[in-house]
């Protein structure tokens, strides 16, 4: 598929309607519905790479651990008024059915663009549970990568042909990058399809210099914040403008703030936004060619499907003017 | 030197908690849990919230209590996070991206500073008076002015030089505010960064100068209190050596501290035995009481027991709310048997 300068994507989840509720990771007519409606107002809006809104969804990591069969703890906090419940690991990790074909098959069967199926990262599915059963961190984190690459390879023969695996905890042990790196490239290596990390909220430039290494096609990453502070006042713009990771990788930069309470950007800030990271990451055609435009991350935090159109409405006016005058 | 007795009411090793205590859980906080889901999406009461956490403030004080914590919180149940909050009441100072709190999945927000920090209102507000009137001793807590500093940016515009100037001005910040908390039973600050991976040695020997401007002529008890890290021998000599009555210590990620106490360093002062886990680096076992008690037996040659706490090492928001309870009655157990 040839795609634009600039092409347009989603990062996964996006706000539910009402009456979708009590899903948990399972597709019902409710989450149906809501993933025809999604799928069809990206394709209006002209989005490039699809996502499928994971309207299912309980939560990203928790999710896993129940279609293990994993105990799930109580809810805990991860800022302000969001929660998330751990898992426990308690016994060896084994996969006994799909945990997400059945979902991306449905939103691909709706579309003749690409769909992107989205994974949960062997180190942030390690990081946000407990684990009462392994006795190394990597043999944990390993051995998820294990379950996600057996997940990745049946989303692959079902005809994905974008994978992006969501890693949010990286820069959490940033020492620990190279477990990180190994539990990616037990995940993507030899898929044959376009994959992509996404990654959000972490202190980026202690893990930046590594990401030239990482075994995926595109980076993609949280920035509005960043390219707020613009090149002068972020310390990772500084980094990318003086070490473009376009030289290795394609990257999708974040420029829609998705945290709930954010607002609905006007176009000229996301212009600007979008004009900052081309600075830093663009210094040849080349490199320009290697960058995509998304949110930061799921819409889900936005609370409002509303909200949230009307952001991704924002950044598609947007992204037409900085492609007009390129 | 400070390093002034500081009396509680009670003898023996006191018990306390860290941080904000899990809000959801309960009646009471899954309610305001909603209720705040309601207020962001247009249609809640910010007059029902404010019950709400008045109401949730009680109960999980209730419930430290009920556990034997002898030196409880308020529980912070209002906090956004634990590393920038006071400055929502502060001038020259608006908040930018989210960032993860060192390894765990709880977020922060950057402080932006673009003008010169001001305190505009109290930083302890009304629910940390409704905690007062249900228990006549509750720990006034905050973010170190040094971690606070080292979670914000400089904008271009900012008056400061650079964060450890940054840090002064939170310093002066919280000094303003410890004038108005005389009666306050302990007043404890925070600085994981002091410690956690990534802190630098050479920022250690600004801190107690720092702590020295921020403190002096003050007549409050004062704790710092450290997680998230291990200690290097100059780390730990430089915090013992703070003018402060406690120096809280995380003897869960550092299970080599006894061993460094055993030396012989000089102390003081009292010392916050963090030894129960919080759960922070994804560990879920609840300890066993006997080995605690041994080990902190242990440390009762080199270490002034009268003057000290036992707690865990960070916020139990780390674990859901009923894991949170049974750690902090295994804490109030231990520290009851220790003091018999």
């Amino acid at each position: 598929m040839k795609l634009p300068l600039l092409p347009t994507t989603g990062v996964g989840s996006f706000p539910k309607p009402s009456y979708v509720t009590g899903t948990k990771g399972r597709l019902d007519d409710s989450s149906r519905r809501a993933t025809r409606e999604f799928i069809e107002r990206q394709e209006t809006m002209g989005i490039d790479v699809l996502v499928d809104g994971e309207f299912y969804r309980g939560d990203m990591a928790t999710d896993y651990y129940r279609a293990l069969g994993f105990p799930v703890a109580d809810w805990t906090r991860s800022y302000d008024n969001r929660f998330w419940r751990k898992g426990i690991v308690d016994k060896p990790l084994r996969r006994t059915e799909p945990i997400q074909l059945e979902q991306f098959k449905y939103a691909q069967s709706l579309t003749k663009k690409p769909v992107k199926a989205i994974l949960t990262g062997p180190t942030t599915l390690a990081n946000w549970g407990f684990n009462s059963h392994y006795k190394t961190r990597e043999e944990l984190a390993l051995s998820w990568a294990d379950i996600v690459r057996e997940e990745a390879l049946a989303l692959v023969k079902a005809g994905a042909r974008y994978i992006q695996v969501d890693e949010p905890a990286v820069a959490e042990r940033y020492w620990e990058t190279n477990l990180f790196r190994d539990g990616l490239r037990k995940v993507t290596e030899g898929l044959g399809v376009y994959t992509i990390t996404h990654v959000c909220y972490g202190e980026f430039p202690l893990v930046y210099p590594n990401m030239p290494n990482l075994p995926v096609d595109q980076i993609d990453i949280e920035l509005s914040s960043e390219l707020d502070l613009g090149l002068e006042g972020s310390n990772l713009l500084r980094m990318m403008k003086e070490y473009p990771l376009t030289k290795y990788k394609d990257v999708a930069a974040g420029v829609i703030d998705v945290r709930p309470g954010a607002g609905v950007e006007d176009v000229e800030t996301v212009v600007r936004r979008i004009n900052t990271i081309l600075e830093a990451l663009a210094p040849t055609d080349e490199a320009l060619r290697r960058i995509w435009i998304d949110p930061d991350c799921g819409f889900r935090t936005t609370k409002s499907p509303t909200v949230a159109y009307k952001k991704m409405e924002v950044m598609m006016e947007a992204v037409k003017q900085v492609r007009e005058r390129l | 030197m400070r390093a002034k007795k500081v009396h509680y009411g009670e003898t023996g090793l006191k018990s306390t908690l860290v941080g904000p205590y899990p809000r959801v859980g309960s009646e009471c906080g899954d309610k305001l849990r909603r209720e705040l889901n309601r207020l962001y999406e247009g249609n809640g009461d910010p007059e029902l919230v404010r019950s709400l956490r008045k109401d949730l403030t009680g109960e999980v004080v209730r419930e430290m209590v009920a556990a034997g914590i002898s030196l409880p919180n308020s529980g912070l149940i209002d906090v956004h996070d634990e590393l920038t909050w006071p400055l929502e009441h502060a001038d020259g100072v608006r908040f930018g991206g989210m960032k993860k709190i060192f390894h765990t999945n709880i977020h922060y927000r950057q402080a932006l500073v673009d003008s010169e920090v001001q305190r505009k209102e109290p930083l302890v507000g009304n629910l940390y008076k409704a905690a007062l009137r249900l228990h006549p001793r509750v720990k006034v807590e905050f973010p170190g002015p040094f971690t606070m500093a080292k979670h914000s940016v400089l904008g271009k515009d900012s008056p400061y030089r650079d964060l450890n100037d940054l840090a002064e001005a939170y310093a002066r910040l919280y000094r303003e505010e410890l004038s108005s908390l005389k009666d306050a039973p302990l007043v404890q600050f925070n600085e994981p960064s002091m410690i956690a991976p990534g802190a630098r040695i050479e920022d250690m020997g600004l801190l107690p100068e720092l702590y020295s401007k921020m403190l002096s002529g003050l007549d409050v008890p004062v704790a710092v209190w450290t997680f998230y890290g291990k200690y290097s021998p100059k780390a730990l000599e430089t915090l013992l050596s703070m003018p402060v009555d406690v120096v809280g210590l995380d003897f869960a990620w550092d299970t080599e501290l006894d061993t460094q106490l055993r030396k012989g360093l000089s102390c003081d002062k009292g010392i916050g035995i963090g030894v129960i886990d919080s759960g922070d680096r994804g560990y879920v076992q609840f300890e066993d009481p006997t080995r605690v008690l041994e080990r902190v037996s242990r440390m009762s040659g080199h270490v002034d027991i009268e003057e000290s706490f036992l707690s865990c090492n960070a916020t139990l928001e780390h674990l859901p709310r009923d894991y949170a309870r049974r750690k902090a009655a295994l804490i109030g157990e231990i520290a009851r048997r220790i003091s018999a």
